[in-house]
């Protein structure tokens, strides 16, 4: 019988712990989406940001595990930094995915840095990113002082 | 046929391209090292030899496809150009009243060619719907047809249902109403089955990389009443497509010719030749062993928890694909798995997008076997799948 090898990212997709429905009591979440027509995925991410600072975070989402364990850890990477922190995590994520990360990026990435088992299959890319274009316009609206920009 | 790469590489996809045969291949190596030649050129020998294999190539595989008329095959780089060629031509012909009736299971590269047509020439568009178990029925192409409905294109088989779809019985409800009809052979061709004048199809095209062929060959066959008639409409306009030009005029050239721009792919279509006839000769064992190896994946999927397959239930109305949704797991993440098994199969909507919307459903896996498979691989295909659903199901 085949078993498929117990990895970090296997773990952490079977053991979700920032993961929500989407009916979640979203009142004190900044919330942003972020979809792929192309394959279904869609994700939603809700944070509670007090102050310039990511207090807490939560997603939600009808998509792949690659995209699941990548918003889950984002939430993780991204809790109790601050708006600009978390832009640099971004950025260093990003760097993971479309260039070589030193020591120093996998070690500010935190969590997010179980998603090096995905980086050498680009045709996951997406699925990896999707989470983090949604990060992305969170701060973006959290810095022009708006809440709740669900669209996509 | 030997499929493997000698890697232990299981290859389950080749509805979406196949393995070039050997004897294929050393015919283009014989073509491109001693035959090559410039054909219909030249008075030299070389290039009357390679007219003569061009020529010898398009006889056989008007053979292979049982047409009438050796000027009914026009070589093209494969399905998807014969039918940019064909329904461009066609299209501007129309009125903006006529209609066309499309299957919804169709190829993008069905759909495509019509939809931006449409956008051109403003016709309308219908779609036929499939019955539960994925064909297509003569009954529903009756109701849908209209007295000004020119043609009907559908698919011989289907790349995403695995259905074999009667095209003799859906020309003839055509035909009765006047209406012409287009078979998408791409997924139908490669396992033997095609039979223009059994199928009474007006036009079909089909691609040869997937059937023994290197990329870049494929065949647009068409009644030659109607391919004359269209090529005065000029598909394509180049070298060999005209007898005569000069400042007065131009003369242009009949069939085969007004289809057949610039140098000729001559490779290409002795290829193609040479694996109509490897098809044809397997054609029996081919039958045997697709047939049994579909049916014992399709029964391997059905008794997996979990596992949806689309098309047929019944395992003998299955053609040589499966397609299928694990619940709970997403195509791309399965797709992922299956090739750290060096298991190859095709995930996401397989060109047609528009037969999932139907279907109310995301993307899919599909697996397609071929002469060459083995029950061995099925099983471990089987086994893997077992394995995904039970480590990413939820």
């Amino acid at each position: 019988m085949y078993t498929i090898e117990e990895t970090p990212f296997m773990k952490r997709y079977r053991h979700l712990v920032n993961a929500v429905k989407k009916d979640e009591d979203t009142e004190k979440y900044t919330i942003t989406a972020a979809d792929n027509p192309k394959c279904g995925d869609d994700v939603l991410l809700y944070l509670e940001v007090r102050d310039g600072v990511i207090r807490d975070g939560r997603f939600a989402g009808d998509s792949c595990a690659v995209c699941q364990v990548s918003a889950d850890a984002l939430i993780d990477a991204v809790r109790g930094k601050t708006l600009q922190e978390a832009k640099e995590i971004s950025n260093r994520f990003a760097r993971m995915f479309y260039a070589k990360a030193d020591e120093k990026d996998l070690r500010m990435l935190g969590e997010a840095a179980v998603m090096r088992e995905i980086v050498g299959k680009p045709s996951r890319r997406q699925c990896a990113m999707l989470p983090w274009g949604a990060l992305e316009r969170a701060i973006e609206w959290e810095k022009k002082g708006k809440r709740n920009a669900e669209e996509g | 046929m030997d499929l493997s790469t000698g890697t232990g590489e299981i290859y389950l996809d080749s509805a979406a391209t196949g393995k070039p045969s050997m004897r294929a291949l050393m015919k283009a190596i014989e073509v491109c090292y001693y035959t090559w030649g410039s054909p219909y050129r030249g008075l030299y020998e070389r290039s009357v030899n390679a007219t003569a294999q061009y020529e010898e190539a398009r006889e056989r595989v008007r053979a292979f496809i049982n047409a009438e008329d050796a000027n009914e095959v026009v070589f093209t780089s494969g399905a998807t150009d014969g039918l940019n060629k064909l329904i461009r031509v066609l299209a501007e012909g129309f009125a903006q009243s006529d209609r066309v009736l499309l299957g919804i299971a169709e190829h993008n590269s069905v759909l495509l060619p019509w939809i931006t047509a449409q956008e051109r020439h403003g016709f309308q568009i219908d779609y036929l719907p499939v019955n539960r178990d994925g064909f297509y029925t003569a009954e529903e192409v009756r109701k849908r047809l209209t007295k000004d409905t020119k043609i009907v294109c559908v698919a011989h088989a289907g790349n995403v249902l695995g259905t074999v779809n009667d095209i003799r019985g859906l020309a003839e409800a055509a035909h009765e109403n006047g209406t012409l009809l287009l078979a998408d052979c791409s997924q139908s061709a490669p396992h033997g089955l095609m039979d223009v004048r059994e199928m009474q199809c007006d036009f079909a095209v089909f691609s040869g990389h997937k059937m023994y062929c290197p990329f870049g060959i494929g065949v647009l066959y068409g009644r030659k009443v109607y391919l004359k008639t269209l090529g005065r409409r000029h598909p394509v306009v180049g070298g060999e497509t005209a007898d005569r030009v000069r400042k007065a005029g131009v003369i242009w050239a009949d069939l085969p010719h007004s289809w057949e721009a610039g140098t000729v792919h001559l490779l290409g279509a002795v290829t193609l030749a040479e694996a109509a006839d490897e098809i044809r000769k397997e054609q029996d064992e081919r039958e045997r062993q697709e047939a049994y190896l579909i049916q014992r994946m399709h029964r391997g999927l059905a008794s997996i928890p979990h596992v949806r397959l689309l098309g047929p239930e019944d395992p003998y109305m299955r053609g040589t694909l499966c397609t299928f949704t694990i619940q709970g797991v997403h195509p791309h993440d399965a797709g992922d798995l299956y090739a750290r098994e060096s298991i190859c199969v095709r995930t996401g909507y397989h060109c047609a997008e528009m037969l999932h919307e139907e279907l109310g459903i995301g993307p899919t896996v599909r697996a397609s076997v071929y002469y060459g498979n083995t029950e061995k691989e099925i099983d471990r295909f089987l086994d893997v799948t077992e394995g995904i659903r039970k480590a990413l199901s939820r």
